[in-house]
């Protein structure tokens, strides 16, 4: 790419792929060539893909847990609260805090936080709304939602040096290698 | 094809199965014997515990019957390696828990020392139990529980008989063809089980308490023992995880495969049995009538209520918890622990169900603990006869072992 050698700036190096299969082997070379920011780009989603990325442990799981958690007490609490503290009232001679009534407003309130949880949490940790991304800016990379699979290795990465990724990258027997300008 | 599932050794886990059979024998025999010995000296209690007993190895006859039914209906891969627990299971409906019916009807009959209905003095005095005496009478009760007895031998046999003959046709394709062939009739078969079950469930559980009724009762029982045999199958299948048999079934494809439909499906029966049984509780207390409220006065007085804070903890809480993880699910040893806990607990709950029907006080006799172990003994040894008869794992099923992606 001519212009990438005229911008100062470099996102990253590209690598494509024709199979999954091939991709699944690259993202397993490239962690174990000791990278670590890089990104997987492929049209679906692909067995085994953030195991051989090497990924923890995903957090949205945990995030609705601590939502749902929250909710669950907080709409418990808010009933208790108001029904021996703000305002207690004599229902037919039942308990003050009479629990049972609360179970399904308290399972409704850990509903609707679980579900905040799962909606920001996943907008938050995969980074949407992002309406500029650098990858765009290889041509090869509008294949990326129908057939081609992708590998892009990020500059941001400290073991990053452009001649040696470059090599690293040949040595996958990609169909392509193409510099990210950022 | 077939060659993938009979090329798998049984033979370890037959061997395991044969050496476990004198064992249950013994204790069933040695569990009856305490028990006969009570007949003589305090007859009512002795049947009170045998009730029980009987109560809770019908349900987990049912549960099999159950599973069998929904497995050859909807044809699920999770099921493979379990149906034939199930089904050997079911197949004790007839003639074993027939049997095991005629001390009931004997205490119906002659002794009157379960079901308070059968107290002549008791209903005279009583209008309420007079207007029920069309339902709750001794010759309605002993017809009716031979019928059930006899659908659910027909089903259980019919079930039995295809698998079997879907073991022998000694081709995947004919096989499938059978089986896709009977899941109708399965799917009839599970309308006219919970219809059954839930009559039956009437007479044997909630005519203990003959004032009182729900019409969650049949769908507690039917969720908890549908979970009671999932874990029992679950239990001998995780406990056998490291025999050829069932070594390649329990790790395959990791946590992709068995282990986590597994353990999602004895979360949502967990779930399910939680959402039933909390949904008797919150209508009793809002209603706030006398007949309804009797069934939880009595269990949550006199000691029953220490019982009845440990339920929900260790039937929902725990297990909530306990099957959400992932981690559970990849870990056989943390699954087959789960189970475990959930064993644990149903017998408990049906302790709970039943015995304060007679007992204002918490209490348990020795007769309940040996008719329990005495019954228990001789299920397991019948059980563990039938599946020995057939092939472990289904023969001629290529799914058992296939990579689902």
């Amino acid at each position: 790419m001519a212009h990438a050698e005229t911008t100062p700036k470099l996102y990253g190096i590209m690598a494509e792929f024709e199979t999954p299969d091939q991709l699944l082997e690259a993202a397993r070379r490239t962690r174990e060539a000791g990278y670590r920011k890089f990104d997987c780009y492929t049209p679906f989603p692909i067995h085994g893909l953030t195991a051989a990325m090497g990924v923890k442990e995903a957090k949205v799981p945990w995030t609705v847990f601590t939502m749902g958690l929250l909710g669950a007490i907080g709409a418990f609490s808010l009933q208790a609260w108001t029904n021996l503290v703000d305002y207690p009232l004599n229902v037919a001679g039942r308990d003050l805090l009479s629990w049972p009534y609360f179970i399904p407003i308290t399972f409704e309130g850990m509903v609707l936080a679980a579900a905040f949880g799962a909606f920001f949490g996943t907008h938050i940790y995969n980074r949407m709304l992002t309406y500029y991304h650098p990858v765009f800016n290889v041509p090869q990379f509008a294949r990326a939602s129908s057939d081609r699979f992708f590998v892009c290795i990020e500059s941001q990465d400290p073991n990053f040096d452009r001649n040696k990724v470059y090599e690293f990258l040949q040595s996958l027997n990609p169909i392509s290698i193409a510099e990210v300008p950022e | 094809m077939a060659a993938t599932t009979t090329a798998l050794s049984e033979q370890e886990v037959r061997q395991r199965i044969t050496r476990g059979r004198p064992i249950a024998l013994g204790l069933g025999i040695l569990g009856l014997a305490v028990w006969a010995s009570g007949l003589a000296t305090n007859p009512k209690l002795a049947l009170q515990g045998y009730h029980l007993a009987f109560f809770y190895w019908m349900g987990m006859t049912l549960g099999g019957l159950g599973l069998s039914l929904l497995l050859h209906t909807v044809r699920g891969r999770w099921g493979l390696p379990l149906i034939r627990i199930f089904e050997s299971a079911a197949m004790l409906v007839f003639p074993l828990m027939a049997i095991a019916l005629l001390p009931i009807l004997y205490d119906v009959f002659v002794t009157h020392g379960i079901f308070e209905w059968t107290h002549k003095e008791v209903v005279v005095a009583d209008p309420v139990l007079q207007a029920k005496r069309p339902w709750l009478n001794e010759t309605r009760f002993a017809i009716a529980a031979v019928i059930y007895i006899a659908i659910w031998a027909f089903f259980a046999k019919r079930l039995w008989d295809g698998s079997k003959q879907e073991d022998e046709v000694g081709n995947p394709v004919k096989a499938e063809i059978l089986s896709r062939q009977r899941s109708g009739f399965a799917a009839f078969g599970i309308v006219v089980f919970m219809l059954t079950f839930t009559l039956a469930m009437v007479d044997w559980g909630q005519s203990l308490q003959p004032h009182w009724f729900s019409t969650m009762y049949a769908v507690i029982m039917v969720a908890g023992f549908g979970l009671n045999m999932l874990a029992l199958a679950l239990y001998m299948v995780l406990s056998w995880r490291d025999l050829p048999l069932y070594k390649p079934i329990v790790y395959h494809e990791g946590y992709e495969g068995y282990r986590r439909d597994w353990g999602n499906f004895m979360f949502t029966l967990c779930v399910f049995w939680s959402y039933v049984s909390f949904s008797q509780l919150l209508i009793t207390y809002s209603g706030n009538l006398y007949e309804f409220t009797q069934f939880y006065l009595r269990r949550n007085l006199g000691g029953w209520q220490y019982i009845a804070y440990l339920i929900p903890i260790f039937q929902f809480f725990v297990p909530f918890f306990w099957f959400m993880a992932p981690r559970t699910k990849w870990i056989p040893k943390q699954l087959l622990v789960g189970v475990m806990i959930v064993l644990a607990i149903r017998v408990v709950e049906i302790f709970w169900q039943i015995k304060p029907m007679w007992s204002e006080t918490l209490s348990i006799s020795l007769y309940d603990v040996a008719a329990f172990v005495g019954l228990g003994g001789i299920w397991f040894y019948f059980m563990l006869g039938n599946l020995l008869k057939r092939a472990l794992v289904p023969k001629n099923e290529p799914r058992l072992l296939e990579a689902a992606h």
